[in-house]
């Protein structure tokens, strides 16, 4: 799926994010907080120097990434970020006759709505008002179900660590920030490419180059609205498809998409009990009623079966007085024959 | 509360209490509803 | 360890060598799972997984936690029968099923012990800082509630064999409660295990993301738990034989009504998973390479035992029941490989894989054989498959 130069994505994405937090159950709209920082990445002014990588290492005490050891090689693979490597730049499309090679810087796009956040069980990523989304490593479990869940596959996580791992990722130099400093990747940018400022400020900008230089930008700034908005915005000449950033994304952010099930807990847990005890309740009855049938059909066996005995009695005691009075009829009768026999002998 | 993920924070930590209490009190609702049937 | 001979009814202890071949085997499968622990707990998961940053979730995860909870799905699904909706001719399989979720559960905390970065850290949510927004929150609180739930049902069956008169008259009384209770978290937790991949859209392959994916998870786990109830009889009943209570016949019945059940379920999962197709306007996907996995997995392991479990129930064919109910048991693991680690970063940018290591297979079946034994030595003591003559025909 890709953009043209001449495409249009914005204005219908601004126009739907007004139903973005539907799926979370609540109709509610969050601006963010009002003047927090951001930053503009212009891709057609990047030239793959690797400043931003050396600097990002240098301000976060990393590993330091030597760029002229390593030469343009590194470009032969698509990398992504390390628990070493906070920010990575790759080539993604070779020069071609009309254009040189294109460059993207990749790190944390400090969401507005931050799914690491949202799926932390321990609360350990807060989105500042400053703007970056800060990580707290000393109640992180290690769970790494925010490595998981990053649609832009910006954690990591120090695997190499037995006991004190932690989740590693661009922090938008927020203590620099605070102290009014510029991040470490933007100050060392010499090309420009990397703009710090108020993000609402940094969408002017981006839309004024790209209102200056139609055809030098695809009218589209990815992340002003992408899964509810980041605070690292990219223009672009070439499609973002063909930079790795996904353009069927929605707009819809993703704790609202990620939370969106759990409205069912509470219902549960409040309508299982009566649903259940009423089943419960019926079977107990079935059972009564299936055990005062069978009583009942036990109790009319038995009521016939001693009828049928008493009739069985009554009709023996009956033919025994019969049987008894013919006996006696005989020996009366016996009786006379023998006497009037007697008489006349 | 300027976030989604504030409000949902807040609203889902007061859900997970409501819905709680409001399961253990079904015990007590129920035997309240029951008791009389074993008085035979 | 003595092995215990009986006849039916309470074993009476006669003591054979420890040296049998079971004990063997199983003892260095969970020596050498010990062994691996231990080198996770030294040097990192690195040097023991193949996990990586784009596959922070694997084997552990995918069967430990995710297929372990759908496994042990009988306990729920055979006390609601016997407790909630009063069919007590499956009595009998209670008390094994029960245990079985208990070990199941007990194997998915330990699953998730040696998978976390800071196990140590595994009460932190409830006593230092709770994420409430996360599905992950209400899946351990839930599972943590639901293995002390377990815990408690299993008590009867020690009290009885303790004796104690007074405890065992306590804990029956609390059958009830606990039943409904357990089937309040059973739903929750089954199905949130599925909610945790709504956040992951783009990450997971179509085929296996719905919005509905919660109720997939709930589902299939019912046809899980009524097919290793099926599966882990057909061990248990043979192993124990000596102290079942109930003849041949009775026994088969019982399988024949659970695989009634089954085929039932299953087929309620086939029907939303051809519903989820229609809803997000998939048939096209598959016509792909995936879409041939897929249906290798709905059509194979969820249609097929479907058909297996109704014709077996139909014919009286217990082999056919048996052999439905082993299939459906590995689709549910394949279906929760797939989620995790398979049809998960389909579209991966990155050039990072994941295949499990030897130690992560190792770890898995070592507590599969962890539960196994415990299994044994617990039923060779306590009534699980018999009835203790001072309670029969109780609760």
């Amino acid at each position: 799926m890709t953009t043209t130069r001449r495409g249009f994505v914005g204005g219908a994405i601004g126009a739907a994010l007004s139903v973005g937090t539907a799926e979370a159950g609540t109709t509610k709209h969050f601006e963010g907080h009002p003047g927090r920082y951001g930053l503009l990445h212009d891709t057609t002014l990047c030239v793959g120097c690797r400043s931003c990588e050396a600097a990002c290492a240098e301000v976060n005490e990393l590993p330091p990434v030597d760029v002229q050891l390593e030469g343009s090689q590194v470009f032969d693979t698509t990398r992504r970020t390390t628990e070493t490597s906070l920010t990575v730049v790759n080539r993604y499309l070779e020069a071609s006759d009309d254009r040189p090679p294109v460059y993207r810087k990749l790190q944390c796009m400090h969401c507005n709505e931050p799914c690491c956040a949202t799926v932390c069980l321990v609360h350990a990523f807060e989105k500042t008002p400053e703007g970056p989304v800060v990580y707290h490593p000393e109640l992180c479990m290690g769970c790494r179900y925010c490595v998981m869940a990053c649609p832009y596959y910006a954690l990591a996580y120090e695997y190499d660590d037995p006991l004190t791992p932690k989740v590693m990722r661009c922090t938008m130099c927020y203590d620099r920030i605070k102290e009014g400093k510029l991040p470490g990747c933007a100050e060392a940018c010499p090309m420009g490419a990397i703009t710090f400022g108020e993000r609402d400020e940094l969408i002017q900008v981006a839309r004024e180059r790209i209102r200056k230089h139609p055809d030098r930008y695809i009218n589209h700034i990815f992340g002003e609205h992408e899964f509810g908005g980041t605070s690292w915005m990219v223009i672009a000449g070439e499609s973002f498809g063909d930079l790795g950033l996904d353009e069927g994304m929605t707009t819809e952010p993703l704790p609202a998409i990620a939370t969106s099930y759990l409205g069912v807990v509470p219902l549960v847990v409040t309508i299982y009990p009566g649903l259940l005890m009423g089943m419960y309740a019926f079977s107990q009855r079935q059972k009564q009623v299936a055990k005062d049938e069978r009583e009942e059909a036990v109790a009319k066996a038995v009521a016939q079966t001693e009828e049928d005995a008493r009739k069985k009695l009554t009709a023996a005691a009956e033919r025994a007085k019969k049987d008894k009075e013919r006996a006696v009829d005989a020996a009366v009768k016996k009786a006379l024959t023998e006497a009037r026999e007697g008489g006349e002998a | 509360m300027h976030t989604l993920f504030d409000f949902l924070t807040h609203t889902k930590g007061i859900g997970y209490v409501v819905a709680g209490l409001l399961l253990v009190s079904f015990i007590p609702f129920w035997r309240f509803l029951t008791e009389r049937e074993h008085e035979e | 360890m003595t092995d215990v001979t009986v006849d039916a009814g309470p074993p009476t202890v006669t003591k054979t060598g420890l040296m049998t071949p079971f004990n063997i085997i199983s003892g260095i499968i969970l020596i050498g799972g010990a062994i691996i622990l231990g080198i996770r707990f030294t040097q990192g998961l690195a040097a023991t997984t193949n996990l990586n940053n784009t596959y922070p979730w694997g084997l552990w995860i995918g069967f430990d936690v995710m297929s372990g909870v759908a496994l042990a799905a009988g306990g729920f699904v055979t006390s609601s029968a016997v407790y909630l909706f009063g069919m007590k001719e499956y009595k009998p399989v209670v008390r094994a099923a029960l245990l079985t979720g208990f070990l199941g559960y007990l194997l998915v905390v330990l699953g998730l012990l040696a998978d976390l970065g800071r196990p140590w850290r595994l009460p932190y949510p409830f006593i230092r800082s709770a994420g409430p927004t996360s599905p992950l929150f209400e899946v351990s609180l839930c599972v943590a509630l639901y293995l002390t739930v377990l815990f408690i049902e299993t008590t009867p069956a020690v009290f009885e064999w303790l004796g104690l008169k007074r405890f065992r008259k306590f804990v029956g009384s609390l059958t009830i409660a606990l039943t409904v209770f357990g089937l309040i978290l059973s739903t929750m937790h089954q199905s949130t295990l599925g909610a945790m991949f709504m956040v992951a859209p783009t990450r997971l392959h179509p085929l296996w993301y719905s919005p509905h994916i919660p109720v997939h998870f709930f589902v299939s786990a019912v046809a899980a738990g009524l097919a290793m109830v099926i599966v882990e009889g057909m061990f248990s009943h043979r192993a124990f034989h000596h102290q079942v209570e109930i003849t041949e016949d009775q026994f088969h019945r019982i399988n024949f009504g659970l695989a009634k059940a089954a085929s039932v379920t299953l087929a309620v999962y086939f029907s939303i998973k051809v519903v989820a197709l229609a809803l997000e306007d998939e048939w096209h996907l598959l016509a792909s390479g995936w879409g041939a996995y897929y249906l290798f997995e709905v059509l194979g392991f969820v249609l097929l035992p479907c058909l297996l479990f109704a014709a077996g129930y139909r014919e009286r064919r217990i082999g056919w029941v048996r052999t439905a109910a082993v299939v459906t048991v590995a689709g549910i693991m394949l279906n929760r490989f797939n989620i995790t680690f398979i049809a998960f970063n389909w579209n991966n940018p990155t050039t990072e894989s994941y295949v499990p290591s030897w130690m992560e297979i190792w770890v898995t079946v070592a507590f599969i054989t962890f539960a196994v034994v415990a299994f044994r030595w617990i039923a060779n003591r306590i009534p699980i498959m018999y009835e203790h003559p001072d309670w029969k025909g109780v609760h």
